[in-house]
């Protein structure tokens, strides 16, 4: 049967995970120097200085010497950056990035009939580090970096407390350790539920939060009891929750408490100031109503980089959509301007009612985006997560909040400034001098101004170009919907890449598909959920792995070849790439 | 482009009661005092949230908000003793027994539901944990100070602690047949209360040991057992949901055992039925008026409960469970004269002073008297009479529903990617606010729809 | 399996007996004497009503008396006409959550054959309940699916269905909502819009093969050599498609009440709109295509966060004005007694006493088409009626005798029986 042998396909992705990457050889070039001569850029050496043309000296990941009019040293590597734009490397304060996908355990632990559900069924981890469920081949390291990042502060996954972050750099190592700059750096909280065990409410969450600082205060006065004379007493029972919860209780390590929206900020607040530890108001969508509190307790902010979808300007279209950024690709519009020919009577007054409607939503839609300009105003300190943002959107969306009113230099400080100074990086980065990490952006235009494009990234000496995107006829069409016919596909397994076939048809406006493994022929697997935005192709498949198991593809699509990643869900990610074995023109495929 | 936007940053203003400072006159109407019977063409000053004089001709210093109210009626605002609007979350139905969890951690300020109780001249709710657990989580006596946006200014300062107990089918159907463990049947029941009860004195004393120096190392803390223990020592006030006579007598006899003095029973459809054994306890009664037969253990209801109760001596309020009633409240208490001929005064009282009794507020609020908070319905025909409109609600002296003034889009917190064509909820499936998150937590699937079913 | 099927039957006999603790009803004929009687068709009169039978005999002053009659003197009270409820499932469900004594949702989404009107219980706890508060008829129907089935207008006395039968069986379509099922559907907007849509679709694929299938019976009538392939559930909208009979479609969001509008006129079916709770936002297309309306539950939320709070008030009185025929209803089950009150808020929140009144007798008489014997105080029609110390939607008052059918029901009810036992309970306390 196909079906054990696409089961041990798939699984065998993971089955290296630990064990291969060792012994991994490196494919890239052989490198013979890495100094840099980063030529001739407006440089931006920190927030609210004015770029200015100069030139830049890397020798072995140190920033050396910036100037005007430097010559290149021979021993360097010339980067030509000729009128480009060059900022310090941006850091994140918070993110899931290189952190290997997890399945949730179905099998709901029930609550015993008396005392509570256990740590790990409540969701209580805080002896979990981010490195290790940190995985370097993850590619959300390089979808971060694309964005301009070079540090990121990365946590594990998880509910009520998931654990302690590491701050990471962000480049291609062939072990995790490689990437570490710190661990146990904070600890992320939330008021998420256990799904089905206690807390499995808000209201229980919080009743747990007060019952386990009590207890980790509790359980130091035991231990100090004991530690001064055990001579009969019981020892105390030893929980390495309650002890990884120490530092958090002492205030030696902060607490990145997530509250996206505005009543969970009142939420957080309360619950710090019963429990008294340090506390960053993390993944914010929502603060302006909680503006007063959060300034008075003098509490750091990190604001969601996740905003709310574009709302375009009247006369497009009828408003009540809320038109998603996301849609703003040239397919959709081309299909929104065909819609609007074909039938330009229906476009039909609107109620006054329905104008209230949209005048308000537009209203707290800017609220919205304003929000990073008041904080600025009120001198609240703040930065950014980018726990639900796609790194894609990143500066995108720090632009809209700059037209918002935020300032250039703030925005910019809490890209790299800020973060470095929150993270104690301030010594080694944030800011362009000699002596500093050399991690840094070269863009080709300001990175404020819309169409700004990352070109360079250094990461610690590093060099990462960033490809252009093939033009005109590489694009797959103005509808994104050619993808018709049969691929190729290999996925990067080390050491057992695994490889097939993957079919598309045309079904009315959408697709349809199927996936065939080499190993096994004989089977295929339907594609389900398959969306295209331009050339962007996202589907997903179940393969029986001893329970369904979804495959989420999420590919790039070119004339005659793709590439992206394929993640396993509870194995991590994967990157693929195939090239196009048959057109629409003889698709020989039956169903 | 900054300019426009530094315009904008200043109307980002969250202001309560915009403009008001809890200063308010309202002159000649007919007041319902409820302690001090009916007063005719009667002025009401309420001066920095407190009502400052009643009495003819008041005058009140020049900026005072004047209401002119000839031909209305001014009553106390009315008090809902079970209600679970405001909340974001009402059930942590994983455990029977759940004292530690406190719904007033979950206030939600913005929903709408708040006013539109005011519109109902509904002035404080008992915002209430669910019925899925024999010991529910703690209470939160919340004022509909509708436009805060802090959930910590709905509390009612210096309300008493109040905590959900719930008895029969919904501890049973949530923990005995979703779970498959006790309690599946009111012997169950019983049991974990007894069990619960006990395992707080052990508690209790074995925290009292420590303190004492006889002990060296601290027992483990439990915010469940504290709490338990605080309600053996009678700091806390209990709600308990019930239907049937049998388990109210139940639960009376389990108080008595453990020395708690006071209760007031929730629903308690059938507390007609054993009227005389709560008035000999002193225990109180909180109840619908007309609901029954949604379930089993409600169909040998009537729509005489109230009168019966009130007849009886028992301290009787009507309540809403639902933000449907909360707003009619006034025509809910006056089903009392058409089941039971209350007289006015006797129905007036079952939504405002017995209510704040049973929540230990009625030093506060609850009767149109000197001193109490500024809280007040105003209405054009009398309360009870089914053409009676609200006309304007009155928390703490500022008016916060004003029906020929206000708004009809009254949200507070509006999505910004809210799809308004998506907005509609459709009524196929009742709202159960008494069994809300449970079937969210445990019951996935089948049991769902049942599940759903009313309180 | 069986034993539990045993036990279960001999807990509903347990039921029927408490049910029928209500004392029997008198015959007539009955003389009500010096009444202020409201007949709504022809104003307020002064004077005596004469019962006779099951039907009024004579409305006038100064009606002679008889040795034959029970004469009830009347002075200082008022006669109304028996309210009727235009949509509730009184008598098919004894207790919502036990759901074995639920008779009013079959399983399947295509049913229109399944018959309210078979599982009318005669001796439903909920009938002398509803009764107390002057509701004489109700239009008892099937929930659930698209078809969930006929729905069938009864009068709460009696002892078999066909005897309740009052001459309405109406086929109930729940019209394809494009809103949310409730709170606690978490669809996407995306689903719920592609749900509905295909539920339109499957909804026209379901007419056009009836609207076949009535073809195929007329020529099959005509020409013996065609057969018919005969589905009950076709033979049930047999009527409806043939305009005989009225097609009951519930429909309650605004842009879906205008989708309906358009798909009843295309198919043009005689059809009543039930529900419509935001007719108020589209009451000039409903006036525009003359349907009448049967609208309810009054009491109720807004259906969306940013209507204005009273909207499910007015939204009886709204349509009123906008022309639109409006009936109303609870929707209720065992509080179908509380449709006084919901008219009383109808009538508060814009549509007056008077029309409010008209709302639940004369109007859904009308729109059952019954209102040759329903609705209001004539001579010759029914004798459902009552009489009441003052207005009957004002919550203090009681309604003090009540007749259906000529019968004088006692206006006795498990809730009014446990009261004469427990106000003054004996024993009391030791």
């Amino acid at each position: 049967m196909g079906l054990i042998q696409r089961t041990s396909t798939w699984c065998a992705m993971v089955l290296w995970c630990t064990a291969a990457m060792y012994g991994q050889q490196s494919d890239a070039p052989v490198e013979v120097t890495r100094n840099y001569f980063i030529r001739n850029a407006f440089v931006v050496s920190k927030p609210g200085v004015a770029p200015s043309l100069q030139s830049i000296i890397i020798r072995d990941g140190i920033i050396d010497r910036i100037g005007p009019g430097l010559s290149a040293p021979p021993d360097c590597k010339v980067v030509a950056a000729d009128s480009m734009y060059v900022y310090a490397g941006f850091i994140d304060m918070m993110s899931h990035t290189g952190i290997k996908k997890e399945e949730e355990k179905k099998d709901a632990p029930k609550p015993a009939s008396r005392g509570v559900a256990n740590f790990e069924q409540s969701g209580i981890t805080p002896q979990i580090t981010a490195l290790s469920k940190l995985a370097a081949k993850e590619t959300s390291v390089g979808d971060l970096r694309k964005a301009g990042f070079t540090i990121s502060q990365v946590f594990p996954r998880g509910k009520m407390i998931a654990g302690t972050g590491a701050i990471i750099s962000l480049v291609d190592a062939d072990h995790e350790d490689k990437m570490v700059i710190r661990q146990g750096t904070a600890l992320h909280s939330s008021f998420t539920t256990a799904s089905g065990a206690a807390p499995s409410t808000v209201i229980g969450v919080i009743a747990r939060y007060r019952d386990l600082y009590k207890n980790v205060a509790s359980a130091l006065n035991n231990e100090e009891t004991f530690a001064l004379n055990p001579a009969g007493l019981k020892r105390p029972v030893f929980s390495k929750e309650l002890q990884a919860l120490v530092p958090a209780y002492r205030k030696e390590m902060p607490v990145y408490f997530v509250a996206p929206k505005s009543k969970d900020v009142f939420r957080a607040i309360d619950l710090q100031k019963e429990l008294g530890y340090k506390m960053v108001l993390s993944e914010i969508k929502h603060i302006l109503p909680a503006l007063n509190e959060v300034k008075a307790g003098g509490y750091s902010v990190l604001l969601s980089l996740d905003l709310p979808d574009e709302i375009k300007e009247e006369g497009s279209k009828k408003g009540e959509e809320g038109d998603a950024s996301k849609k703003e690709d040239k397919g959709q519009k081309t299909e929104k301007k065909e819609e609007e020919t074909k039938k330009p009577e229906v476009k039909k007054e609107k109620t006054p009612e329905e104008k209230d409607l949209e005048a308000r939503k537009k209203k707290s839609y800017d609220e919205y985006l304003s929000q990073a300009a008041v904080l600025e105003k009120n001198a609240i300190p703040f930065g950014f997560s980018l726990i639900e943002v796609k790194p894609a959107d990143v500066l995108k969306n720090i632009r809209r909040l700059v037209k918002a009113g935020l300032s250039e230099s703030a925005a910019l400080a809490a890209l790299t400034t800020v973060p470095a100074d929150w993270l104690g990086l301030s010594k080694t980065n944030g800011t362009l001098e000699p002596g500093k990490s050399a991690n840094l952006v070269v863009a080709d235009k300001a990175i404020f101004e819309e169409k700004s494009a990352i070109k360079r990234m250094l990461v610690d000496g590093n060099l990462y170009v960033m490809e252009d995107k093939p033009k005109g006829e590489g694009k797959v069409d103005e509808k994104g919907m050619k993808i018709e016919g049969e691929w190729s596909y290999v996925v990067d397994v080390p050491g057992q890449p695994q490889t097939g076939k993957l079919s598309f048809t045309r079904n009315g406006r959408g697709y349809t598909g199927t996936s065939v493994s080499d190993n096994d022929p004989g089977t295929s697997d339907a594609l389900e959920d398959i969306t295209v935005e331009a050339e962007s192709v996202k589907f997903n498949m179940t393969v029986d792995m001893g329970q369904p198991t979804t495959v989420s593809f999420d590919l790039t699509f070119m004339t005659d070849s793709y590439s992206g990643s394929v993640v396993v869900t509870g194995m991590g990610s994967f990157p693929i790439k195939g090239n196009k074995i048959k057109g629409p023109k003889n698709q020989s495929f039956s169903n | 482009m900054t300019t426009k936007y530094t315009t904008l940053l200043l109307l980002f203003v969250f202001a309560y009661a915009k403009g008001q400072t809890g200063d308010v006159l309202i002159k000649g109407g007919t007041v319902l005092t409820i302690t001090n019977g009916v007063k005719e063409n009667t002025d009401v000053l309420i001066t920095k949230g407190k009502i400052s004089a009643i009495g003819k001709n008041l005058k009140a210093p020049g900026a005072t908000k004047v209401i002119e109210a000839t031909g209305m009626y001014i009553m106390p605002g009315i008090i809902d003793a079970h209600s679970h609007i405001a909340l974001d979350a009402i059930n942590e139905a994983s455990h029977p027994v759940t004292p530690e969890v406190n719904v007033g951690d979950a206030i939600n300020p913005y929903d709408v539901s708040i006013y539109q109780a005011l519109a109902g001249g509904v002035t404080i709710s008992h915002a209430m944990h669910g019925s899925a657990n024999a010991i529910g989580g703690q209470c939160q006596t919340i004022k509909h100070r509708y436009g805060e946006v802090n959930p910590d200014k709905l509390k009612m300062e210096g309300a008493p602690r109040t905590i959900k107990f719930a008895l029969g089918e919904n501890p049973m159907r949530t923990h005995g047949e979703g779970q498959g463990i006790v309690p599946r049947t009111r012997m169950g029941v019983e049991q974990v209360f007894r069990t619960a009860f006990s395992d707080a004195r052990v508690y209790k004393q074995q925290w009292a040991d420590h303190k004492a120096g006889l002990t060296k190392m601290a027992p483990e803390f439990s915010l469940r057992m504290e709490t338990l223990a605080d309600i053996l020592d009678g700091k806390i006030l209990i709600h308990c949901h019930s239907y049937r006579a049998d388990e109210i007598l139940m639960l009376l006899n389990v108080l008595k055992d453990y020395g708690v003095k006071k209760i007031c029973f929730q629903h308690v459809n059938e507390g007609f039925k054993v009227a005389p054994e709560l008035a000999a306890f002193g225990a109180s009664a909180s109840v619908f008026s007309d609901w029954w037969a949604y379930k089993f253990e409600v169909y040998y209801s009537t729509a005489y409960n109230a009168a019966i109760l009130t007849r009886n001596g028992v301290v009787t309020s009507i309540n809403s469970d639902s933000d449907e009633l909360i707003r009619h409240l006034y025509h809910e208490a006056a089903k009392t004269q058409r089941y039971g001929d209350l007289s006015d005064e006797e129905a007036l009282k079952l939504i405002t002073l017995n209510p704040a009794k049973q929540l230990g507020i009625e030093d506060r609020v609850g009767s149109i008297e000197k001193g109490k908070d500024g809280d007040l319905a105003i209405f054009d025909k009398h309360p009870l009479s089914v053409y009676a409109i609200p006309q304007f609600t009155i928390v703490d002296g500022n008016v916060l529903f004003d029906r020929k003034n206000d708004a009809a889009d009254k949200r507070i917190d509006i999505d910004p990617e809210e799809k308004l064509e998506a907005a509609f909820y459709e009524r196929l499936i009742e709202k159960d606010n008494c069994m809300q998150d449970v079937t969210e937590t445990l019951f996935f699937g089948h049991q769902y729809r049942e599940a759903l079913h009313k309180h | 399996m069986k034993a539990l099927y045993l036990l279960s039957l001999s807990f509903l006999t347990f039921i029927s007996l408490h049910a029928q603790m209500v004392k029997k009803s008198e015959a007539g004929p009955f003389l009500l004497k010096n009444a202020t009687i409201h007949t709504i068709t022809k104003g307020v009169i002064q004077g005596d009503l004469l019962i006779s039978g099951e039907r009024i005999e004579a409305i006038g002053q100064n009606i002679k008396s008889s040795a034959k009659y029970t004469v009830l003197d009347c002075t200082g009270k008022h006669i109304y006409p028996g309210m009727i409820d235009g949509g509730t499932q009184v008598a098919l469900s004894e207790i919502e959550a036990v759901s074995i004594t639920n008779d009013f949702n079959e399983i399947g989404d295509f049913i229109p054959h399944m018959q309210a009107l078979t599982a009318v219980n005669p001796n439903a706890v909920t009938i002398p309940v509803t009764r107390t508060n002057g509701v004489t008829t109700v239009l008892t129907g099937p929930k659930g699916g698209r078809f969930p089935g006929t729905a069938a207008l009864i009068d709460l006395h009696g002892y078999t269905p066909e005897q309740m039968y009052a001459g309405f069986k109406g086929v109930v379509l729940n019209f394809p909502s494009s809103g949310r099922r409730g709170r606690f559907d978490r669809r996407s907007d995306e689903d719920v819009k592609k749900d509905a849509e295909k539920a339109l679709k499957k909804l026209d694929d379901i007419w056009a093969e009836a609207v076949l299938y009535a073809q195929i019976d007329s020529a099959a009538a005509v020409d013996k050599n065609i057969k018919i392939n005969r589905k009950p559930e076709m033979d049930a909208l047999l009527p409806v498609i043939r305009k005989q009979g009225v097609l009951l479609v519930e429909v309650n969001k605004s842009e879906d009440i205008k989708a309906a509008l358009g798909w009843i006129a295309k198919n043009k079916i005689n059809a009543v709109l039930t529900g419509v709770a935001e007719g108020s936002r589209v009451a000039q297309d409903i006036a525009k295509a003359g349907l009448a309306v049967i609208t309810g539950p009054v009491l109720e939320t807004p259906r969306r966060d940013y209507d204005r709070y009273d909207t499910p008030y007015a939204n009886a009185g709204n349509m009123l004005k906008a022309g639109v025929r409006v009936a109303i209803r609870t929707d209720e089950a065992e509080n179908a007694r509380n449709l006084p009150f919901h008219a009383g808020f109808a009538a508060a929140y814009g549509m007056g006493i008077d029309e409010a009144y008209r709302a639940v007798s004369i109007v859904p008489a009308e729109i059952f088409g019954v209102s040759k014997f329903y609705g209001s105080l004539e001579a010759g029609k029914v004798a459902n009626l009552y009489i009441c110390d003052g207005d009957p939607f004002e919550t203090r008052n009681q309604v003090e005798a009540l007749f259906i059918r000529g019968w004088k029901v006692p206006l006795e009810s498990r809730h009014t029986l446990l009261y004469d036992e427990f106000i003054q309970r004996s024993p009391g306390v030791k």
